[in-house]
């Protein structure tokens, strides 16, 4: 089943430019999925290391805007359940396989 | 990052309560100064006001999805539209600051409700996100 997400979410655009939407997922899907997994994790990585930084910037005064030390925590915690969804999924589908009866 | 997409609506809503947080610095600049008077006319505080600018997310625009537009503090200028206020003080005319206390406190309240919108956007998007998760 393939679902061209730009067109649920853009279309007036994608009418416009029909080439457009197309050529990104298709330059990507050449990529395995455990690649994939891997660049979603450390990039999940990446902003619970920022959420850090900027609580320790909060406590050395660096940081002069609260919310921005907010935002990052929320950026930090919805990305990784995002990945911590992805991954509790994929392991249900795997034991949903290992349960299957030949 | 293809995450960067997903959370963009944070860094509108940040940009939204980082403008509203330097408004009401201008405006607690304007409280503090209220009653600093001078003889002359160039002498007195003038009262600053912050002038905001739509931010265009031109990356955005140029990859077709969804431009979300924050907002920057473009400039903080001083008020020159409103006069001073002449007192005539034992024979002599003395200056004070064109601010409006009760204006200033209308503009705080109003910053105060657009920095909660803000938060309350920032929010919902993150409901949002976890609500998609959870089903």
């Amino acid at each position: 089943m393939n679902i061209d997400i730009g067109k649920l979410a853009l279309p007036q655009a994608t009418s416009s430019t029909p080439a457009a939407a197309p050529l990104a997922p298709a330059d990507k899907s050449k990529r395995s999925f455990a690649e994939l997994l891997k660049d979603l994790t450390s990039e999940v990585d990446a902003y619970q290391k920022n959420a850090q930084d900027m609580v320790e910037g909060l406590a050395t005064g660096e940081v002069e805007n609260v919310h921005d030390v907010v935002m990052a925590l929320d950026k930090a915690e919805l990305s990784f359940r995002m990945m911590a969804d992805v991954r509790n999924r994929l392991i249900e589908a795997y034991r949903e396989v290992t349960r299957m009866g030949v | 990052m293809s995450l960067d997409n997903v959370l963009s609506g944070f860094n509108v809503s940040g940009s939204g309560m980082a403008a509203e947080r330097a408004r009401l610095d201008v405006i607690a600049g304007n409280i503090a100064n209220a009653t600093v008077n001078s003889d002359s006319p160039q002498g007195p505080y003038r009262r600053r006001r912050v002038v905001f600018q739509t931010l265009l997310d031109r990356e955005a625009l140029g990859a077709q999805r969804s431009a979300v537009d924050g907002v920057k503090v473009l400039r903080i200028e001083k008020d020159f539209d409103n006069p001073l206020i002449e007192v005539e003080e034992n024979g002599r005319t003395v200056y004070y600051p064109n601010v409006n206390v009760a204006m200033e406190m209308t503009h705080m309240i109003t910053a105060l409700r657009t920095y909660e919108a803000n938060a309350l956007a920032s929010q919902t998007l993150k409901n949002m996100a976890q609500r998609a998760l959870r089903s």
